[in-house]
C-alpha cells in the first residue's frame, strides 16, 4: 500500500514539473527573431539543387540574383546594376554592383556569376560533379557560354534568341553562389550554402529547425530581424494550430478552411494571386475531345466561382486562360465561360452528343501546386454529370501520376487529367510554349496534343520579339485563341497565403511573384 | 543458449539480404523514379534522361543493386537524392529520435498497461475492473492519428500544458524540454499497445489465479495481493512477454502517424517522404537498419523466455 502511495506522489510530482515549466516553445520570446512554420524541412542550401518551392523560401533569404522583380512587370537591378542585349538577341552583358561580398567575406565577382551557370550546364565545370541541378537545363538551357569579361562584367551568350531570358534570371535557381566556398565544400555545400543575400545559415538540425542569422556583409539595407527560425510543420492544419498557440509567428499556406477563424482571432491573412494555373487537360487527339464545342461545353458547365469559394475558401482566382491577371500577355477581353449549364448542353448537342458521354479523369492525391485535387475533381465530376457527362475518377499517387503525364495522353491512354503549373520566371513563354505549341507534343509537355498553327506562329514570334509592347500583344492574341479553342478546362489561379501574428511588421507579398516570401524588410514589435 | 544466440545472429544475414532485395524490387517496380519526382511536371524526356544519368538511374537494375550492395559492404549507405546528404548520418539521427519516442511509448505502455491489468485482476468483477476494461477498449478503439490531434487541440492549444510540435524547444535542447515534448506523442502512441498489454496481463493473471498453487499460497496465509504479485505474475509472464514483443512492432508502425502529426523528426516520417520521392538510397538504408532492429528485438524476446520460465529451453 505504501509503495502505491509513494508511486502516486512521484507521478504527481513529475507531471507538475513537466506541465508547470511548459511555456511552449514560443517563437516570440526573442524579439529580433521571426519563427516561420513551413511545409517540410529544407532539402539543400545550394541554390541550384532544390526543385521544391518550400526550400526556395529559405534560399530566397540567402541568395541574390542578377535581376529581380520590383512591384510591377519591370525588372529591377539585383546584383547587376545595368545590362544590355545585343541586337541579335544572343548576347547579354551585365555590369555587376561593386563592393558586394558573400556572407563569409569573399568578394562577389563575375567569376562567381559565370561559375553559377557553368556548373549547371557544362560537364567540364569543376562544380558539375556536385549536382545534379535539375532545373538548370529547364531555365537556362539556352545559355551557350558564360564568360567573366572583367571582375565586374559578365557575358551570357545564348544559342538562340529568347525574349524571356532575363525573366528566367530572377528564379532562385540562378542565385549567385560563392565559387570558392562551393568548390571547397564539395558535396557538403548542400548543408551550408553561401550567398550574398540578407541572411546566412546559423545552424541547421535536419528535420527539426533551421536558423538563419543576418549576413554581416550584406550590400543592401540591413535587415530588421536578427534571425529567422524555420520549423517544418507537415500538416497544413498544424500550421494554423501552431500559429494560434504562439509557437510560430508566420505560417505558410495553412489550411484554407482555418483562415476565417485565424482572421477573427486577430491574425493577418496575406493573400495574393500569382502566375499559376490549375486546369483539366483533355486528350484532343480523340473523340469527343477533338470537338471544340465539347471542350467549350465543359468550360461552361463548371461553376468556377463556387469551386473557388466553397472548396478553396477564396485562396484562388477563377481562370479563363492559362496566364494569370497581371502577367504579360494576359488578355482581359476573352470569354469568361461563366457558369451556364443550359448553354453547355446546347453545345454538347450541337457537337453530336445530346446524351453526353462517359469518360475517365486522372486525379493525383497530392502534388505541388495542386491545391485540393480530390475535392476539386469531385466537384468537376458533379458539374459535368449535370450536363450528361459521366466522369469516372481514378485517383493515383503523385509519383505514379507524373509518370503517366510524362508519357503523354495517347501512350498513357488518358482522357482527362488534372494538372497545375507555376510560372516561376513569370514570363509567358515559360507557360504557353511548353504547354500549348505543336512542337511540345509528347514527349513534350503538351500532353493533350493541342494544335493551332496560328497560336504556334504567335508564340514563336513572341519568343523572339524584343519590344515588350509588341510581345504583350502577340501573347494576348495567342491567349484569345487558346481561350476560344477551349484547349483545356480552365479552373483557377492559386493564391499564396501567408498568415502572420500581430508582432510581425512590414510583411508584404511580392505582387509579381507572391509564391516566395521576402523577409529582409520585415520586423517584429 | 550460446549456440542459440550464434544461430539466431547468423540468421540476421539472409534476413537482411532478403529485405534489401524485396525493398529494392518494390521501389523500382513502382512507376515514377527519383528524377521524375525531382523535376515534377517540368520533365521532358531529354532532361529526365540527363538527370537519370547523373543519378545513376539509367543502369540496369541488377547493376544498380550490386553497386549499392558493394557500397553497403564497405559501410557506405550512399547519398540521399532528395536531401543531398549522407544516408547513414540522416537515417541514424532520425532513427535515434524515433527510438526515443518509441522507447518512451513502450515503457509507458508496459508500465501503465501492466499496472492496469494487475489492478483489474485484483479487483476482478468489481467496479474498478469494469472501469479499467472500458478505458482499455477506448484505448484500442481510438485511432492514433485522431487521438494525436485531440491531444494537440486540448492539451496543447486550449490548456497550454504541453508543447505540440517537434522534439525540443526552439533553442532549448535540455532534457526537460525533451521530456515536455515527449508527453503528448508518447501517450498517444502508447494508448493502444497499453490497452492490449492491460488486457493480456489481466487475462493471464486470471488464468493463474485459478491454479492450485495460488490456493495453497492463500491457505498458507499470504494476502491476495502478495500471492498475485509474488507468484502468479511470474507464471503469467510468458504471454505478457510475447505480447510486449508484438506491441513493439505496432509501436514502430503507429510511430509514423504520430511523427507526422507532431512533426517529430523520426525515421517513420523520413521513410514515408522518401518512398513518395522515390529516394532509393534513403529507403534502402532505413529499411536495412529497421530490419536489424526487428530481428534483434525478436532475438531478445526469445532469449528472455528462460528467465521467466525455466521449463522453456531455447533451441537454436
Amino acid at each position: 500500500m505504501s509503495f502505491r502511495r509513494g508511486a502516486g506522489f512521484l507521478a504527481l510530482a513529475v507531471s507538475a514539473l513537466l506541465v508547470g515549466c511548459s511555456t511552449g516553445s514560443t517563437g516570440g520570446t526573442t524579439s529580433g527573431n521571426l519563427t516561420v512554420g513551413y511545409e517540410a524541412d529544407a532539402t539543400s542550401l545550394d541554390a541550384a539543387q532544390p526543385t521544391d518551392i518550400n526550400t526556395m523560401q529559405v534560399l530566397t533569404q540567402m541568395y541574390d540574383t542578377l535581376v529581380q522583380w520590383g512591384t510591377d512587370k519591370n525588372l529591377q537591378p539585383g546584383l547587376a546594376t545595368d545590362w544590355k542585349t545585343s541586337s541579335d538577341g544572343l548576347t547579354y552583358t551585365f555590369n555587376l554592383r561593386s563592393g558586394v561580398k558573400f556572407a563569409n567575406g569573399d568578394p562577389l565577382t563575375a567569376d562567381d556569376v559565370a561559375f553559377t551557370f557553368d556548373r549547371m550546364l557544362d560537364q567540364n565545370s569543376p562544380g558539375y560533379q556536385y549536382g545534379p541541378f535539375p532545373f538548370g537545363a529547364f531555365f537556362f538551357g539556352a545559355i551557350k557560354q558564360s564568360k567573366a569579361v572583367s571582375p565586374t562584367q559578365v557575358e551570357l551568350s545564348l544559342s538562340s534568341p529568347d525574349a524571356g531570358f532575363l525573366a528566367s534570371l530572377t528564379v532562385i535557381t540562378a542565385g549567385i553562389v560563392d565559387k570558392k566556398a562551393a568548390l571547397a565544400a564539395g558535396k557538403d555545400f548542400a548543408n551550408t550554402g553561401m550567398g550574398s543575400g540578407p541572411f546566412m545559415l546559423d545552424k541547421w538540425t535536419r528535420g527539426q529547425q533551421l536558423v538563419l542569422k543576418v549576413n554581416p556583409n550584406y550590400w543592401g539595407p540591413k535587415p530588421k530581424l536578427s534571425s529567422i527560425t524555420w520549423l517544418p510543420i507537415v500538416q497544413p492544419n498544424q500550421r494554423s494550430v501552431e500559429l494560434k498557440s504562439g509557437d510560430i509567428n508566420l505560417a505558410l499556406n495553412p489550411t484554407p478552411a482555418t483562415l476565417a477563424d485565424l482572421k477573427s482571432q486577430g491574425f493577418t491573412v496575406n493573400m495574393a494571386a500569382g502566375p499559376h494555373i490549375w486546369w483539366v487537360g483533355v486528350n484532343l487527339s480523340k473523340p469527343p475531345f477533338n470537338k471544340v464545342e465539347v471542350r467549350q461545353a465543359m468550360n461552361y458547365a463548371i461553376d468556377r466561382n463556387a469551386i473557388v469559394k466553397g472548396i478553396l475558401y477564396d485562396t484562388g482566382v477563377p481562370a479563363n486562360q492559362p496566364l494569370a491577371p497581371g502577367q504579360v500577355g494576359f488578355n482581359a477581353n476573352v470569354d469568361n465561360y461563366d457558369y451556364n449549364p443550359t448553354k453547355a448542353k446546347q453545345l454538347l448537342a450541337a457537337a453530336g452528343y445530346p446524351n453526353g458521354f462517359t469518360t475517365t479523369m486522372l486525379v493525383p492525391t497530392s502534388g505541388s501546386g495542386m491545391q485540393e485535387p480530390q475535392a476539386m475533381g469531385t466537384a468537376i465530376q458533379g458539374y459535368l454529370k449535370a450536363i450528361g457527362i459521366t466522369v469516372n475518377i481514378q485517383e493515383i499517387e503523385w509519383g505514379t501520376f507524373l509518370n503517366k503525364i510524362g508519357q503523354g495522353a495517347q501512350k498513357a491512354n488518358m482522357d482527362m487529367w488534372e494538372l497545375s503549373w507555376m510560372d516561376s520566371a513569370v514570363d509567358p513563354w515559360l507557360v504557353l510554349n511548353p504547354l500549348l505549341v505543336k512542337g511540345s507534343w509528347p514527349p513534350g509537355y503538351n500532353t493533350g496534343f493541342y494544335e493551332n498553327p496560328e497560336v504556334d506562329r504567335l508564340l514563336t514570334a513572341g519568343l523572339a520579339e524584343q519590344d515588350p509592347q509588341k510581345r504583350d500583344q502577340l501573347y494576348q492574341q495567342a491567349e484569345a485563341l487558346i481561350n476560344k479553342d477551349a484547349a483545356w478546362i480552365f479552373v483557377d489561379h492559386a493564391k499564396e497565403v501567408v498568415v502572420t501574428d500581430k508582432s510581425v511588421q512590414n510583411f508584404a507579398l511580392n505582387p509579381v511573384f507572391p509564391f516566395l516570401i521576402h523577409l529582409r524588410d520585415v520586423g517584429r514589435s | 543458449m550460446a549456440s542459440f544466440l550464434l544461430r539466431r545472429t547468423l540468421l540476421l544475414l539472409p534476413v537482411l539480404w532478403g529485405v534489401t532485395v524485396v525493398i529494392f524490387l518494390a521501389l523500382h517496380l513502382a512507376p515514377g523514379n527519383a528524377a521524375q519526382l525531382l523535376l515534377g511536371p517540368l520533365a521532358t524526356p531529354k532532361q529526365l534522361q540527363a538527370l537519370e544519368l547523373q543519378l545513376g538511374l539509367d543502369q540496369p537494375l541488377p547493376v544498380q543493386y550490386l553497386s549499392w550492395m558493394g557500397q553497403v559492404l564497405h559501410g557506405d549507405l550512399g547519398f540521399s537524392i532528395s536531401y543531398h546528404t549522407e544516408v547513414s548520418g540522416l537515417v541514424l539521427t532520425h532513427l535515434r529520435d524515433t527510438l526515443v519516442l518509441a522507447g518512451a511509448a513502450f515503457v509507458l505502455a508496459t508500465v501503465i498497461g501492466m499496472l492496469l491489468g494487475i489492478v483489474s485482476a485484483l479487483f476482478l468483477g468489481r467496479l474498478l475492473d469494469h472501469l479499467i476494461n472500458i478505458v482499455d477498449f477506448l484505448g484500442l478503439a481510438m485511432p492514433v492519428f485522431w487521438l494525436s490531434l485531440i491531444f494537440i487541440l486540448f492539451f496543447g492549444l486550449h490548456l497550454h500544458w504541453f508543447p505540440t510540435r517537434g522534439m525540443y524547444g526552439v533553442s532549448d535542447t535540455s532534457l526537460l524540454s525533451l521530456a515536455q515534448h515527449l508527453v503528448l506523442p508518447a501517450v498517444a502512441l502508447a494508448a493502444a499497445p497499453g490497452a492490449v498489454i492491460a488486457q493480456i496481463t489481466r487475462v493471464a493473471l486470471i488464468g493463474e489465479l485459478n491454479q492450485l498453487y495460488v490456493k495453497v499460497a492463500r491457505a498458507k496465509g499470504l494476502s491476495k495481493t502478495s500471492a498475485i504479485l509474488g507468484h502468479a505474475l511470474r507464471n503469467a509472464s510468458i504471454p505478457i512477454v510475447t505480447t510486449l514483443g508484438l506491441e513493439i512492432n505496432y509501436i514502430i508502425g503507429g510511430d509514423v502517424l504520430v511523427e507526422n502529426v507532431f512533426n517529430w523528426p523520426g525515421v517513420g516520417q523520413l521513410l514515408v517522404q522518401s518512398v513518395l520521392n522515390r529516394d532509393y538510397p534513403v529507403v534502402l538504408g532505413a529499411s536495412l537498419l529497421l530490419a536489424v532492429i526487428f530481428v534483434l528485438v525478436n532475438l531478445l524476446t526469445d532469449a528472455l523466455y528462460p528467465l521467466f520460465d525455466p521449463r522453456v529451453e531455447v533451441h537454436g
